[in-house]
């Protein structure tokens, strides 16, 4: 035996009965918060128990694993590039969208309007009447961006001729690719689909990407980790606020930029477009969670999620332990504040690649770091923000050391576990926009989304099975 | 199935939702019954939401579509009399009475006493707390027994030490829990642990008694009680007192905890003696810890109760068959200047009949048994010990009222005394009754006021129509009753205080469960000649 169990004068956590914790207050004792745990639901706490008494200690001990794995990432900003070039699979008529995989008959709005304005923006429809039929009568392949080592906000459309934003983890070698984010307003990811929507995605791909492709290579290009960290410190979560993310990468970027354009011109118009979109960072903290969280994926018995992704229809969660196997559920909507003339009845159920972010501790997890969001997401108070991000601790198994809230004095809370997910009755928290219901129309609003629950319950029966436990 | 208000012709029927909300269920049935009896209504139940709970209800026909949506996070107040404003006046009560245990001791509503600490709150469960705190090294679980052994693995891969209150886990995940907490290098305390001291810090029920060099390990609560207090009256210090479950030392889980325990206090360099408490182990059980505690170097002594081979020494280890004998031993092996009071108790009023015993801690019941069968007394026992058979109503009769048949949905009668009330009450006017014994645990987590909540037994109840006083046998004719109080100055109730409040309201006060079963076995020979 070797245990300083009896040198320490103990410190107590009381579950339960409070009078055994009141007795110990001067002993500094805590009493925590207990509830029936699964809801009541005793088929499920069966379940649960069945893995703790079986492989507790071998998932416990592949979950470290996997939080080694994200701990270690070095997700790094290389390059710029035309999506078609760096996933071959992505040709003509294939269009890669947001969230588990989704038929065109079950898609939502904006969904279906991103996709005629993506037909539109490949030149396989002249308008956006005939890109609907297109993707109607089956003529377009459909698949998630997940599936081709990508992520996209929102409707999260991505085609071969769009520019995509290359972030490398130079830990383990793998690329993750994220489209360049359009700006506020009427954009693609909120279903917009008019003549200025495909027009930017032009520049964005034919002007913007070559600049910034050449700055970024001129740079060695631009390391995540410690930015977000800077931008934790600076009230961004990296889901509704990434305006000091976007700051400091342009900071970063621009004597390249203002080297490397090929006119003052093109340098003027891409640092003018980067600084002005204080949403700019939200889709290279994507591409980083994606890179981050890809090896992750595939350590048998982990219930750590690798990737929580919506596609408007439907919310799927993918469990390290059964690698790139979806458990979806319906998604939810989201509750939040609305543009003026707009009101819930406008709202799209919860939709996009961007929960990826939440997957890595940041978005609604990191709600304490930025006040300014808490309030616009229905957080009273800093303090109420505080307690979002505590109630994630429950679900999470780590706090990352170095994206630390000065709030919080420790790390956001990383590394999902299903299983206590499903145990607290408690889903992720999701900081997001809010798209209208029909298509072209746009982003009408910003507010909290809860993960469904039925999808840990889902990824809890997954793994039982994987583990030879006959669900009970 | 859902029955809409105002259905039922008799009366009506209120459903309030509290929502986020959690209160443990005896809580929740003593706040309940506080309601029926403040309020003019036909039925009431105070319940978290759960699918059992909510079929429960609908069943009685509390359920209204108020409800429709609670879940188990949430407590429902349902409510049926005959009068609407009643009935919302009682739910405003509920609503009062939720928000108030909440702050103060939940699960002591009734009792006007309050505990004099009020610990902190996390607003995180067990996984969230233990992560913000890191420094953390004990998890004190006393969820019901449902979801006990959940909360235990929690804390088990949150790398923390656990005393598992709870009872009635079963055989299996006990064994799961406690290798997993092996191979950890972490130690299950329990389930139905009631006691540990941890380096002077008290878990659970325990005594303020002194820090010194003693270290115990007992597979009952209170044993380690009782062995603390008698050592520390004659002035020895515990230092550590290691609960590890009842059942522990069984042949099924071979005493892992009880090994670990004793391995830790043979490391331990401020532990000079090692005392180790049980009831009679699985043979194999019982050697392997014999051997653990002959290589721990350590002076120590091996505590069996009812051990018939008992008070002999192999090498290092003493081994005896009593709480008091155990206690006995140490200050011999300590010196010549540490001696146990055992000056003998007069009897007091003497008749003829048989010895009846009540008591909250099991092991105190135990002790009793051993000492009356040293007498050769027969005894019967819902609780008996090897050569005790079961309770017989014309025999002398030790109880063990924190038994399960008398705990089934109830408070353990060290933190609710009363359960015993109605049973001391009726012993004292039978007329073959000779003694009733009882005892008083006083210490942290048991109850504020034991020593009023026993004294009421002795005044006879209108509302008890459970009793019938015989005629002949005036309650001022009773017969003693002896109190053997568990307890040393410093305890939260007030040591002194409870004895001289015994002492006036006629009890007989001793200092042990032995010294108690001697003065009754006094009282049958005084009785004799």
């Amino acid at each position: 035996v070797t245990s300083d169990f009896l040198s320490n004068v103990p410190s107590v956590l009381g579950v339960g009965l409070p009078r055994f914790t009141d007795d110990l207050a001067e002993h500094g004792a805590l009493q925590c918060n207990w509830g029936v745990p699964a809801g009541g639901d005793m088929a499920l706490v069966e379940l649960l128990l069945e893995l703790e008494r079986r492989h507790g200690p071998e998932i416990d001990a592949a979950n470290r694993e996997v939080i080694r794995r994200m701990l270690a990432a070095d997700p790094v900003l290389v390059d710029v590039v035309r999506a078609g070039d760096v996933m071959p699979r992505l040709g003509d008529f294939v269009m890669l969208h947001a969230g588990p995989p989704v038929r065109w008959e079950r898609m939502c709005g904006p969904m279906r309007g991103a996709i005629a304005g993506a037909a539109v923006f490949e030149g396989w429809a002249t308008n956006l009447e005939q890109g609907d039929e297109m993707a109607a009568s089956g003529a377009i392949t459909f698949a998630p961006n997940h599936d081709f080592g990508a992520v996209g906000p929102m409707t999260g459309i991505t085609t071969a001729n769009m520019a995509v934003m290359v972030v490398e983890n130079r830990t383990f070698g793998n690329r993750s690719y994220c489209t360049l984010n359009e700006g506020l307003g009427k954009v693609m990811r909120f279903g917009g689909n008019d003549d200025e929507v495909i027009a930017r995605l032009h520049w964005l791909a034919n002007d913007l990407a070559p600049v910034l492709s050449r700055a970024l290579v001129d740079i060695g290009g631009l390391a995540l980790t410690s930015l977000i960290a800077r931008g934790l410190t600076m009230g961004d979560e990296m889901h509704q606020r990434n305006v000091a993310c976007s700051s400091l990468t342009v900071r970063e970027l621009a004597p390249a930029i203002a080297a490397c354009a090929p006119t003052p011109e093109a340098a003027r118009a891409a640092l003018a477009f980067a600084g002005a979109n204080d949403q700019f960072f939200l889709n290279i903290a994507m591409a980083a969670g994606k890179a981050i969280t890809d090896p992750c994926q595939g350590v048998p018995a982990s219930s750590l999620v690798t990737a929580m992704s919506r596609n408007g229809t439907d919310f799927g969660v993918r469990m390290s332990a059964t690698d790139a196997t979806w458990y979806t559920a319906p998604v939810e909507m989201p509750r939040g504040l609305y543009f003026p003339g707009f009101s819930e009845a406008d709202a799209n159920p919860d939709m996009g690649d961007s929960t990826i972010v939440e997957t890595i501790g940041l978005g609604g997890f990191a709600m304490a770091a930025a006040p300014a969001v808490a309030g616009f997401v229905g957080a009273g108070n800093a303090s109420q923000a505080k307690e979002f991000t505590r109630a994630m601790f429950d679900i999470t198994t780590a706090n990352h050391p170095q994206w630390r809230i000065p709030a919080l004095n420790c790390g956001v809370p990383i590394g999902i576990d299903v299983r206590a997910v499903v145990r607290y009755g408690r889903t992720p928290t999701i900081n997001t926009g809010i798209a209208h219901r029909e298509p072209g129309v746009g982003q009408v609003g910003a507010g909290v989304v809860n993960a469904p629950g039925e999808c840990f319950v889902r990824a809890v029966r997954g793994l039982a099975q994987t583990l030879g436990i006959d669900d009970v | 199935m859902m029955s809409e208000p105002d259905r039922a012709p008799a009366g009506t029927t209120t459903n309030v939702v509290q929502r986020s909300f959690y209160l443990d269920s005896v809580a929740l049935m003593r706040l309940t019954q506080q309601l029926t009896s403040e309020f003019d209504l036909t039925d009431a139940a105070v319940m978290v939401a759960t699918p059992s709970n909510l079929d429960l209800m609908a069943q009685a026909g509390l359920l209204t579509s108020a409800a429709g949506d609670a879940t188990a996070n949430d407590v429902v107040i349902a409510l049926a009399g005959h009068d609407k404003e009643v009935l919302a006046l009682a739910a405003n009560q509920a609503l009062a009475l939720l928000a108030g245990a909440r702050t103060t001791s939940a699960d002591s509503t009734a009792t006007a006493t309050s505990r004099p600490g009020s610990a902190g709150q996390s607003p995180m469960g067990l996984i969230g707390t233990a992560r913000e705190r890191p420094d953390t090294n004990i998890a004190l679980i006393s969820v019901p027994s449902e979801f006990a052994a959940l909360e235990a693995h929690a804390a088990l891969a949150q790398k923390l030490n656990v005393f598992l209150f709870t009872n009635n886990v079963s055989l299996t995940d006990e064994l799961a829990l406690k290798q997993r907490a092996r191979d950890a290098g972490l130690i299950v305390m329990g389930p139905d642990c009631g006691t540990s001291i941890i380096s002077g810090t008290p878990l659970g029920f325990a005594n303020a008694v002194p820090t010194g060099n003693v270290g115990l390990v007992g597979a009952t609560g209170t044993g380690l009680q009782e062995v603390s207090v008698l050592l520390g009256r004659a002035g020895l210090g515990t230092r550590h007192a290691i609960g590890v479950g009842g059942r522990d030392l069984h042949s099924d889980i071979g005493g892992i905890s009880a090994h670990w325990a004793v391995a830790c206090l043979a490391q331990d360099e401020a532990t000079d003696y090692i005392v180790l408490i049980s009831k009679p182990p699985a043979a194999q059980v019982g050697e392997a810890l014999i051997r653990s505690l002959q290589e721990s170097g350590k002076p120590a002594v091996a505590c069996f109760m009812g051990d018939t081979d008992a008070t002999h020494s192999d090498s290092n280890v003493i081994r005896v068959g009593s709480l008091f004998a155990a206690a006995q031993a140490v200050c011999k092996l300590v010196g010549p200047q540490f001696q146990i009071d055992d000056s003998p108790t007069p009897p007091t009023a003497v008749r003829a009949g048989v010895i009846r015993g009540f008591f909250c801690g099991g092991t105190l019941a135990a002790e009793v048994q051993v000492t009356l069968r040293a007498h050769g007394l027969v005894v019967g026992s819902n609780a008996p010990i090897a050569g005790v058979g079961a309770p017989n109503p014309n025999g002398h009769c030790i109880l063990d009222v924190g038994a399960p048949e008398y705990t089934q949905g109830k408070a353990h009668p060290m933190i609710e005394p009363s359960v015993r009330r109605s049973l001391i009450r009726t012993a004292l006017t039978q007329p073959d009754t000779a003694v009733v014994l009882a005892d008083i645990v006083l210490g942290t987590g048991g109850h504020m006021d034991p020593a009023g909540e026993l004294l009421l037994s002795l005044q006879p109840h209108e509302d008890d129509d459970a009793i019938e006083i015989p005629a002949g046998h005036p309650t001022r004719d009773r017969p003693p009753l002896i109190v053997n109080v568990c307890g040393i100055e410093g305890d939260v109730q007030g040591f002194e205080s409870t004895c001289e409040r015994l002492r006036a309201g006629g009890a007989t006060v001793v200092l042990s469960a032995a010294q108690a079963a001697r003065a009754a076995v006094q009282c049958l020979e005084a009785q004799k000649t």
